[in-house]
């Protein structure tokens, strides 16, 4: 089973085979098998056989005198239910787990037909006899038509070796959800030379759909192309290295809806460090909203999906914006002199660590800025790297703690946000800290408008822009979805108690932290 | 208060006759078919039926627009609240005038509805600078001219339309931008049909320039993908001239059934796949009274299972140079009065095409070959 995971993220640490100690026999007899491994009894999980179920005395039977497992402690084999695809009948968020592949654009647009159309991944997918089938579309470039592509393939999921330097192999890109409970035991018994053996075998439905929609993805794009309507410049690629080198969301869903896909899009965010972001975005607002009004849809209606992103080059560019926010904040929120003689007058003097601490991360910034700048002017990989460390060091916990200090003003907070995003840019293997990663999909799960006062707002996609004034970008809320399945904002720590992927963003860092949408409609 | 049909008549009348010779130098009527083609070859082959009709004429009284940016400020709330409020009160169409001011890095959007006509344009006689400025339009009948898009820094294309029925570039220059994103297939300009299922559209893009402009990852210069449920019957580029732009392609005509290609000047020395990427043999291409000169190959015929490279016909070009520093493929071209050669050398300072762009000049075969 290795070491796959349950609905709440955590590993099953469901070991293959676990051996029960061999003892010598109490009751030397001969006994013969009433269940065999070819055989077994089912016994419903969380019951146990009598001994009496499993083995006969018989005279003519062979004579035992060492056991290894009993009915109550057994020789445990945990496995896979053949041919299960999904868990209960159901595909289920939890079941997409991006693994080693760079495939998020498509494991985010998993994500949202799992939310909004569940029935399609059921009706799309076949898995029996150890083989699995699923049916795609693809652009037939003779008839300018999107037409059914069935691929198939066996249902093994594909592994590679460790990169860790630990033996054995791990599942090659996602990997799958096993059930809590076992869905159905076994029980049989086998004689060893002299030793009665005593087994019992759980087996559990898994998830399989997620890694095989992936394998067969990967093998429908080595014939047909990433988006299924040609190969553009891929000819000649393996399928993994195709899907794994990242692409577009929205250009996904033709090959589940073909024809019906009514429109793909994308939709540009706005920032620019001054304004609030509500009043700079009235479009995108537009969007979300239309997303979450016709996220779910009936027969004959139109149903929207959403993922959302930021570029590296996004982030670094926001990252200036914020720097020099707090810079203007640093000045505008400064004693002038007039101000400086009252104070001193009244024998009110500054706090030299708060002036030191606003002089420090001046400093920081400045010199991030310039590195930014580089970077902008010159694109390489070593002007990226140096601008990258020194937002490390800006936003390490104990070097600038007005970041991170609550009674700090609102930019501070922003601009490590923001951090959160540069530090991790090229890689995974930054602090342990993060935001969101850039050029990662993020599907969108919901959004809630909201006022001033927190209240929910009602208003059709068409007023976005008339009431934009009423939105309050704080109170107002997006929640996305990691199809990592884990990775969490964690900036100060897990935002919520489980760390499944999913997670709540105010429509003021959503804003921030996101630069691209990626929307689709399908007609139903 | 609603005004009375006579006085409305009066003061369109009065408002004709003052304003009668004041359109602007570079918005000559366009005439309801493409201008017929200077070479006699190119007359016979360009089929009348394959031309899209041009939007109908403004006239002065009608350019009052809905509409008038400044500053970038105004491209924000303002001009959303301005444009949902055209779709809200049943106008036919929206009219965006940019004037000359300071527009900097903002992503504009009207595309809320693909039942409303888009004039926008840059005001006065020269083109408007929107430096930073992406925009992205939807609608019926799109009319988009007299602007240069100037260092636009983006994951989505500069200029991203959905157009229902016809869109004209005119008089427009796409200079020194960058549409990042290296896993994106997104062009620097993506003009896609958004009609209803099979009703198809025509686009001309006229008087254009692309120099110095960057596309990262699978990505054309300029594609038509599909995005909706019908394809483009026209593309046509008369009087473009494309230099100095890096990317993998130059043209992408996905889901377009007649490119027509007269009067473009290419000078492409950094794209890297092919200037044509043609993924169907339903795209039919002409090219005439142009030049083409690139150091990657000139056109490549995508296959794919259904599609095998001896169903694309030769493209037909007329009095074109096709500098490509070997000989023709004549499987590639069927070739009419036209000149090979060896690929042009860019000067290593663009700023004075630059400066021609920017001031308005028409793109001429004088500005590569002087």
């Amino acid at each position: 089973m290795g070491v796959q995971v349950q609905s709440n993220g955590e590993t099953t640490n469901l070991a293959a085979r676990v051996d029960a100690q061999q003892t010598e026999a109490t009751d030397k007899r001969k006994v013969k098998l009433l269940a065999t491994a070819a055989n077994p009894i089912p016994i419903a999980p969380g019951q146990t056989p009598r001994i009496e179920d499993l083995v006969a005395t018989a005279p003519d039977g062979a004579e035992i005198s060492q056991i290894q497992g009993t009915p109550t402690a057994p020789n445990l084999r945990n496995d896979m239910l053949p041919d299960s695809l999904f868990i209960g009948g159901q595909p289920a968020a939890a079941d997409v787990r991006q693994g080693g592949l760079g495939d998020c654009y498509f494991m985010a647009v998993l994500l949202g037909i799992v939310n909004g159309d569940p029935a399609k991944l059921i009706q799309m997918m076949a898995l029996a006899g150890g083989n699995v089938s699923t049916t795609f579309h693809r652009l037939d470039n003779a008839a300018g038509e999107w037409v059914e592509q069935v691929i198939s393939t066996n249902a093994e999921i594909q592994t590679r070796n460790r990169t860790d330097g630990s033996v054995g192999t791990n599942v090659k890109g996602a990997r799958f959800r096993v059930a809590n409970d076992a869905q159905r035991s076994e029980w049989w018994a086998h004689i060893d030379g002299n030793t009665l053996k005593v087994f019992q075998k759980n087996l559990y439905e898994v998830a399989l759909w997620g890694p095989l929609i992936e394998k067969t993805y990967a093998f429908f794009a080595q014939q047909f192309g990433r988006y299924g309507n040609g190969m553009n410049g891929d000819e000649g690629k393996g399928g993994y290295d195709i899907i794994g080198s990242g692409g577009m969301s929205q250009a996904c869903y033709r090959m589940f809806y073909g024809e019906d896909v009514a429109d793909e899009s994308t939709q540009a965010v706005n920032f620019d460090g001054r304004t609030d972001s509500v009043q700079l975005n009235a479009d995108a607002i537009q969007r979300l909203l239309t997303f979450e009004l016709n996220k779910q849809a009936q027969d004959g209606q139109t149903q929207q999906y959403a993922q959302a992103r930021i570029s590296p080059d996004g982030a670094i560019r926001r990252a200036k914006l914020l720097a020099e926010a707090v810079l203007r904040h640093q000045t505008k929120t400064e004693p002038g002199a007039f101000r400086r003689f009252i104070n001193k007058l009244r024998g009110k003097t500054p706090d030299a660590n708060v002036t030191a601490a606003r002089a420090n991360i001046a400093t920081a910034l400045g010199t991030f800025i310039a590195a930014i700048d580089t970077y902008l002017a010159d694109r390489t990989q070593a002007n990226k790297t140096a601008l990258v460390t020194q937002a490390q060091a800006i936003e390490a916990i104990g070097a600038h703690d007005l970041l991170r200090d609550p009674d700090a003003a609102k930019v501070y907070h922003d601009l490590l946000e923001n951090l959160g995003v540069v530090i991790n840019l090229g890689t995974d293997n930054g602090p342990g800290r993060r935001m969101v990663y850039a050029a990662h999909a993020y599907n969108i799960m919901s959004v809630a408008l909201c006022n001033a006062q927190g209240a929910a707002l009602t208003m059709q996609p068409a007023e976005v822009p008339r009431r934009l004034a009423e939105i309050d970008g704080v109170r107002s809320s997006v929640v996305l979805e990691n199809p990592h399945a884990r990775n969490e904002p964690n900036m100060n720590g897990p935002i919520d108690a489980v760390n499944e992927g999913r997670f709540t963003l105010t429509l003021d860092s959503f804003l921030r932290n996101t630069d691209l949408l990626r929307l689709a409609a399908v007609d139903h | 208060m609603r005004s009375q049909p006579w006085a409305s008549a009066l003061v369109t009348a009065a408002l004709l006759i003052l304003t009668t010779g004041c359109e602007p130098a570079r918005s000559e009527p366009p005439p309801a078919r493409a201008e017929p083609s200077q070479t006699p070859a190119i007359a016979t082959t360009a089929a009348p039926e394959l031309m899209p009709a041009a939007p109908p004429q403004e006239t002065a009284l009608e350019r009052t627009p809905d509409f008038r940016a400044t500053t970038t400020d105004h491209l924000a709330a303002p001009l959303q609240q301005a444009y949902a409020a055209a779709i809200e009160e049943g106008q036919t169409r929206f009219h965006l005038v940019f004037a000359p001011g300071d527009y900097r890095d903002f992503a504009v959007s009207l595309a809320s509805t693909r039942d409303l006509d888009l004039l926008i344009e840059g005001e006065g006689e020269t083109p408007v600078i929107l430096d930073g400025i992406t925009l992205k339009l939807s609608g019926r009948d799109i009319t988009l001219r007299n602007l240069v898009f100037r260092g636009a820094q983006a994951p989505v294309a500069t200029l991203d339309v959905q157009v229902a029925n016809t869109f004209l570039g005119e008089g427009l220059a796409f200079l020194d931008n960058l549409r990042h994103d290296s896993s994106s297939t997104e062009p620097l300009i993506q003009i896609a049909a958004a009609g209803a299922k099979n009703q198809p559209s025509d686009v001309t893009l006229r008087d254009l320039w692309l120099l110095g402009n960057r596309v990262e990852g699978h990505a054309a210069l300029i594609a038509t993908p599909r995005t909706g449920r019908t394809y483009l019957q026209s593309l046509r580029c008369e009087r473009c001239l494309m230099a100095g732009n890096h990317s993998r392609w130059g043209l992408q005509p996905w889901f377009t059934r007649q490119v027509t290609l007269s009067h473009t000047f290419i000078a492409e020395p950094h794209i890297t796949d092919a200037w044509l990427y043609l993924n169907s043999p339903l795209a039919a291409v002409q090219w005439t009274d142009s030049l083409l000169s690139t150091s990657a190959q000139a056109v490549h015929f995508a296959t794919s299972p259904d599609v095998a490279r001896i169903d694309y016909a030769p493209i037909p070009a007329h009095a074109t140079a096709i500098l490509l520093g070997e000989a023709v493929d004549p499987s590639a071209f069927a070739t009419h009065d036209c000149t090979s050669g060896a690929p042009l050398a860019l000067p290593a300072d663009l700023g004075p095409w630059r400066a021609l762009a920017t001031a308005g000049q028409r793109p001429e075969i004088t500005v590569l070959r002087p």
